[in-house]
């Protein structure tokens, strides 16, 4: 299996006490791991460090972008490793309170450099081809979250269940997809849906895309992880494959 | 007659200054208070240039926006990164800062200031000048305008809104959002550098008194009672920075005076509508 994402010997520190303590792990291209573990473990630091929104005492991260060798991104800003395709789904929903729910896909939709500068914007007011094929792409990811109907509403004005998915829509608008960090995705939406959701992670995860997955409810984990990871007190207790 | 056509360019002119600052602070929703200190740079590198060199309002206007340029990505770069509270306070320093130098430096004319800033000479200089000024400020307005509804649903405004609603989640899809606010800033300040150019051709005359922190306050609260995020909103509350004086002077009301009265209706203004109307009387985005 081709490495996608390898951690080794992460160590984060609080006031002394080590939240994460030597976390060593290994994503393949196209694998899925859960990640379980007592509430206070370090679960969500551990996605916080992987993703860059929070930096690693000690220790160091490597990635391998698309079409690319794997790099040491350690130091890359959270904003470099998503735009290389490392995507990271927070626990909250983390909605943009202003903007409504076809904005937020929109917005994540074009993320490249060019587009979401000031200049990019010139050619999305010209191109009606750029708008077009762009607003498509969100419809159907809009579609697939049941929010299609709700499109024009602000996000803030929605069900905590419907903000998750309006999270997820985000997540998965992004221009390029390599890695997955899903802090509790099913938390608070409908079972229903997250049915669906557990198919379509299937289908993202065979495309080649790699993921890790905080989750508490143990039958999605077996619906859709490959290995478990078992963290107690910072430190990586166990791994097993899914049976 | 002169009278309201002095009225109507003072509030294209101001109408420039809100819409740029609307960027800052609408948009990107970080609280700038050296607006009055962007407006000074643009006016008196406009006025330099014009007194000095010699040259026409479009080279000087065109020579302001160079500078505040520069001075933009300085400034953004070193303070953009700073949280909300930080880079107001930031903003104050900055626009203390530009005064100290203006109130101190002589190819700034100190206190007295510069005085004999031409027109431009094809606007001419009979009773059909104002008018013709106020089409040149009109027509900038328009095109500052055009562009606004050009750049407002597109991706990059959606993610400097996005950085200013939740940076985290903003970071988390790729935006780089310190970048995003510097970009901001810059076209913002080319819009208060041309307004501040129009300013100084138009008055003729300025000094440090025109751009002081009381003026950056009374934009940014004419910013807040028009609304933010949009393009009615600015223009609404530049109107009410000029008409409101100006009427009162109907009212038999002397200039400083009026002046003060304009200060206590826009505190009481902006107070009702914090808590009745936080998004402004015509905006989209209600500031927290």
């Amino acid at each position: 299996m081709v490495p996608l994402l390898k951690a080794d010997g992460l160590t984060r520190r609080f006031d002394g006490l080590a939240i994460l303590n030597g976390v060593s792990l290994e994503v393949a291209e196209g694998q899925c791991i859960g990640l379980v573990g007592e509430n206070g473990c370090g679960k969500t630091s551990l996605l916080n460090v992987l993703s860059g929104v929070d930096r690693p005492d000690r220790g160091q991260i490597q990635y391998a972008p698309e079409n690319g060798q794997m790099a040491d991104i350690t130091r890359w800003p959270a904003w470099r490793r998503a735009r290389a395709g490392l995507l990271h789904y927070f626990q909250s929903p983390h909605i943009w309170r202003n903007l409504t729910v076809a904005e937020h896909v929109l917005a994540a939709a074009t993320g490249c450099m060019l587009e979401g500068s000031v200049l990019g914007a010139a050619r999305w007011s010209l191109s009606s081809s750029l708008r077009r094929s762009t607003r498509a792409k969100c419809e159907k990811l809009l579609d697939f979250v049941g929010l299609r109907g709700r499109a024009n509403a602000k996000a803030c004005e929605l069900s905590f269940g419907q903000m998750k998915l309006v999270g997820l829509a985000r997540l998965l608008a992004a221009p390029v997809r390599r890695m997955l960090l899903l802090d509790e995705p099913t938390a608070g939406i409908a079972p229903e849906v997250v049915v669906r959701m557990i198919e379509f992670l299937r289908k993202v995860r065979a495309s080649g895309v790699g993921m890790l997955v905080v989750e508490h409810d143990r039958e999605m984990l077996s619906g859709l992880a490959d290995a478990v990871l078992e963290l107690r007190q910072g430190r990586v207790v166990g791994f097993g494959e899914v049976a | 007659m002169n009278f309201l056509w002095n009225a109507l360019i003072l509030i294209n002119i101001y109408a420039l200054l809100c819409l740029g600052n609307n960027l800052t602070v609408g948009y990107a929703g970080l609280l700038n208070l050296a607006t009055a200190a962007s407006f000074a740079i643009g006016s008196y590198t406009t006025a330099l240039i014009m007194t000095r060199l010699g040259m026409g309002l479009p080279m000087a206007i065109g020579g302001a926006i160079l500078v505040s340029l520069v001075l933009a990505l300085v400034i953004g770069s070193a303070t953009l990164r700073y949280r909300r509270t930080s880079f107001a306070l930031a903003s104050l320093a900055f626009q203390v800062l530009v005064l100290a130098v203006i109130r101190n430096t002589e190819v700034f004319g100190g206190t007295l200031g510069i005085k004999g800033i031409p027109r431009p000479a094809w606007i001419g200089t009979g009773s059909g000048s104002l008018l013709a000024f106020w089409l040149l400020t009109a027509v900038i307005l328009v095109a500052v305008i055009l562009g606004y509804l050009g750049l407002r649903r597109s991706p990059w405004a959606l993610a400097l809104q996005a950085s200013r609603d939740d940076e985290l989640a903003a970071v988390s899809v790729g935006k780089n959002v310190p970048w995003i606010r510097v970009e901001a800033f810059l076209v913002s300040s080319v819009i208060i550098a041309v307004a501040g150019g129009l300013f100084a051709s138009y008055i003729q005359y300025i000094d440090p008194t025109s751009f002081g922190v009381d003026e950056s306050i009374l934009l940014l609260l004419a910013l807040v009672c028009g609304g933010t995020c949009n393009t009615r909103g600015p223009v609404l509350g530049a109107v009410f920075v000029i008409a409101l004086p100006e009427w009162l002077r109907f009212l038999d009301v002397s200039a400083p005076y009026a002046a003060n009265i304009r200060s206590i209706v826009f505190g009481i203004l902006v107070i009702l509508l914090m808590r009745y109307r936080p998004q402004g009387l015509a905006g989209r985005y209600a500031l927290d």
